[in-house]
């Protein structure tokens, strides 16, 4: 009597369907079949001829050698930006130290008398083909925690050359790198401490951005490169690269508020060649409030 | 009654027709291809596909330092002119034997070619004798008196017997053990991962934080398969100490293919993104079409670029790419990449116990002092009281390589992986990376990679370091919190959080040693 209460049948076929299912795989099931294939770890036959920086196609022209100088300005009235760091941000045992006004704002660096604009980048990021860079000692350059700021803003670094990051200050800093194409370099550095060597084994393609990650507003730029055609603006916006064989070059002009000014400037190189850019407000604005929020409505 | 029988028929059916096979798998792509012009994301694609393939179908690079399993093999002396398929080899590592049909894949020689026009031989080892190292090769049952004429195995033609084995096992192991939190592509994004915080690693940016090496170096192979065998305490990440170590080797293995496609892929990317980003092409193409206004037109179109860029250039791009990989790869397994201390921790033996426990007293009260010192500055992020609640976690960060910058939702500190991260709390006594003291030592001198924890080698000696090691090992067993030693000379750090008053007398007191 018992079996043939309605209920039975339902755990039967609740029990069933649950044996079959555990039956047909679940909890293992066929293996994947997997196969591997070899790739050889020989270099792919290069398509066309590549030079030893790949780069443009080849624009090396009869002429003469020449350098590449000028200035980068603002055009306009130059905004008066507000001070990177203040009380809220400072910690109290370092007041002393990082003084607001002493920090400034490096990100717009424009000078009063000549509207030259300081810490623009320059430089060829490729080289073309059939240029090759001179080998030359490279003098060490010196990279300072100075009043809670990096000083210099900018530099330019060739690969292999060595950069003493130093520390003037009696506060702990530490320098924070983050190139893309080697790892990183983060160090602390104690005050007057011995100097911390650090160099960079690649060129990077856009300059490089250098944090302390206990003073949050601190913000330094290297630029690194493989060669030496690369230039820093300095206080009155003036650059200059070295002498270039004659041809057309390429040019990255790069400002850490707009990002890339110029993404491939054409200079024909012809004896020296003088270029003076100059740049608006809206060239140099950045957009400094709440990150916008973005929804992902599909994926591919 | 008979309507009852077909339902559950229909219902059996239904249950067994599809089974719970094995989810199949697929290597997830980046989200930031999503930015990349349209030919140029395909490129990148393809190239992942051609160096690693699928899940299914995985691709043995033989660029990269990874142990595929197998046996390499050398060609060591020619063979008799009468027969060609039987020559004398060298093996790495040696074989005792070679089970006939295995298959065998030539890397360089007379014997990669196939004949013109036709598919690539299926090679095969048709007998091996380990005395005398002759090994005697089949291709697709071709007698060798068919033999192309130009097919002469030569001294140091290269060659690898049934490779890729340890890379299925490791694959295999992984699929059962790792993926459902690590995912497929090692992306830290496996189906449980959702619910874990801190969520498990993400394997593609080639980094992991808890490695003996140096600064800038990758984890070794022994790093590795400390953290799978130990687990990391205070994470979901458990200990596999019941695996072999046979198994475990093949997993490091794996995880260390499945790194070196994500930095593969991540390295492209960010070679291509500069100018070949959608942003990018439609600044180029704007920029052209001004140039065109101005009447000085480019030499070639921008589209026209890309594909010269995608032809010529991008292959050497990432046949680069692959070198940098080994290069850094082979470079965390060399002993010199172990970040050994110069001294040890205290005195060497034979040391009388009462001036061993002197000088472990003595460490930790100039580790206590440390703690709070500028050199140090430990309190910023670890907190006045060691609990992990510095005042830096309340800052608000930008997140460096933005433009426009744009800072972090929440304040505090963040790691490479965009994750928030909190610096340790050493009154627990968890010790994530590992609790003995060398551990610990090496989280201080080379730093957390991946964090913003720096390296402390060049700001403390030795004898800094291990007495900062000392105290933090003594931090959990103390009575009361900590507190700045009086002859400081640096004021109290700033108190964001209730100082507790600590009661006055007590002194630190011991811990393990």
């Amino acid at each position: 009597m018992l079996k043939r209460h309605p209920a039975w049948r339902l755990i039967g076929a609740v029990l069933l369907t649950t044996a079959l299912f555990v039956a047909s795989g679940c909890g293992g099931g066929a293996p994947a079949e997997v196969s591997v294939n070899v790739k050889s770890s020989e270099a792919p036959q290069p398509a066309s001829e590549i030079g030893p920086n790949g780069g443009t196609p080849p624009s090396v022209t009869p002429g003469q050698p020449g350098r590449i100088t000028g200035t980068v300005t603002f055009d306009g009235t130059p905004p008066s930006l507000p001070l990177l760091a203040d009380s809220s941000k400072i910690k109290p045992d370092e007041a002393s130290v990082c003084k607001p006004e002493l920090i400034g704002n490096d990100s717009l660096v424009v000078n009063p008398d000549n509207k030259g604009v300081a810490f623009v980048f320059v430089y060829l990021e490729k080289l073309p083909r059939g240029v090759t860079a001179p080998k030359s000692e490279l003098p060490t350059l010196v990279f300072d925690n100075k009043n809670c700021r990096f000083v210099p803003h900018g530099i330019f670094v060739q690969t292999g050359q060595t950069v003493n990051v130093t520390n003037s200050d009696p506060i702990l800093h530490n320098t924070h790198t983050f190139p893309k194409r080697t790892p990183q370099f983060n160090q602390a550095i104690p005050p007057a401490g011995a100097p911390l060597p650090l160099t960079y084994a690649r060129p990077e393609q856009l300059p490089v951005e250098v944090k302390c990650d206990l003073h949050t507003w601190m913000k330094g730029l290297h630029l690194v490169l493989d060669h030496h055609w690369g230039a820093v603006t300095d206080e009155d916006g003036r650059f200059e690269l070295p002498e270039l064989p004659p041809g057309r070059y390429e040019l990255k002009v790069w400002h850490e508020r707009p990002g890339l000014l110029e993404r491939s400037r054409r200079v024909q190189v012809d004896g020296d060649v003088e270029l003076n850019l100059s740049y608006g407000a809206a060239r140099f604005a950045r957009y400094e409030g709440p990150r916008p929020k973005s929804v992902t409505v599909a994926s591919r | 009654m008979n309507v009852r029988r077909g339902i559950l028929s229909i219902t059996a059916a239904l249950a067994a027709a599809p089974g719970c096979g094995p989810p199949d798998a697929r290597f997830v792509n980046s989200e930031r291809i999503d930015d990349l012009h349209r030919p140029v994301q395909q490129a990148v694609a393809d190239a992942l596909v051609d160096h690693f393939g699928t899940p299914h179908e995985l691709v043995a690079w033989l660029r990269l330092p990874v142990n595929y399993g197998g046996y390499a093999g050398i060609v060591s002396a020619a063979p008799e002119a009468n027969r060609r398929n039987t020559f004398r080899v060298e093996l790495d590592p040696p074989a005792d034997e070679l089970e006939p049909g295995q298959e065998l894949v030539w890397i360089s020689g007379s014997l990669l070619a196939a004949p013109a026009g036709e598919q690539p031989v299926p090679w095969t080892v048709a007998d091996y004798d380990p005395e005398t190292m002759l090994i005697t090769v089949d291709a697709a049952g071709v007698s060798p008196d068919d033999w192309p004429a130009d097919w002469q195995p030569a001294p140091d033609d290269a060659f690898i017997v049934a490779p890729g084995g340890r890379l299925k096992h490791g694959r295999a192991l992984y699929m059962e053990h790792c993926m459902h939190c690590h995912g497929v592509s090692g992306d830290g994004n496996g189906p449980t991962a959702p619910y874990l915080d801190p969520r498990p690693r993400d394997y593609r940016l080639g980094l992991f934080k808890f490695t003996s090496t140096g600064t800038g170096l990758k984890a070794s192979r022994a790093d590795l398969a400390l953290t799978i065998r130990h687990g990391i305490p205070g994470t979901y990440m458990p200990s596999f100490l019941l695996l072999g170590d046979d198994e475990l080797q093949a997993i490091v293995e794996y995880i260390r293919w499945l790194a070196m496609r994500g930095e593969f892929e991540k390295r492209m990317i960010d070679e291509l993104y500069v100018d070949h980003s959608q942003q990018a092409l439609e600044e180029r193409k704007r920029d052209e079409a001004q140039q065109r206004s101005e009447g000085s037109p480019p030499d070639e179109t921008v589209d026209e670029a890309v594909a010269r860029y995608l032809e010529e250039e991008f292959p050497g791009v990432v046949d680069s790419l692959g070198n940098d990989l080994k290069d850094a790869w082979e470079q965390a397994d060399l002993e010199d990449s172990v970040f050994k201390p110069a001294q040890p921790r205290l005195p060497a033996e034979p040391t009388p116990a009462a001036q061993l426990e002197n000088a472990l007293r003595e460490s930790r009260e100039r580790g206590l002092a440390l703690y709070y010192s500028d050199k140090a500055k430990c309190a910023t992020c670890h907190g006045p009281q060691g609990r992990g609640d510095g005042s830096e976690i309340f800052a608000f960060r930008d997140i460096p390589n933005t433009n426009p910058v744009q800072k972090y939702a929440e304040p505090g500190l963040f790691d490479d992986w965009g994750q928030k991260i909190e610096p340790r709390d050493l009154t627990r006594g968890v010790f994530r990376g590992g609790r003995r003291p060398i551990d610990i030592y090496r989280r201080i001198a080379v730093g957390i990679k991946g964090t913003p924890m720096p390296a402390f080698a060049s700001a403390l000696s030795e004898q800094e370091r291990w007495d900062l090691v000392n105290f933090v090992l003594s931090v959990p067993y103390r009575d009361e919190p900590m507190t700045p030693p009086p002859q400081s000379a640096a004021p109290a750090p700033a108190a964001t959080t209730a100082q507790i008053q600590p009661s006055p007398g007590a002194g630190p007191s011991g811990g393990p040693r």
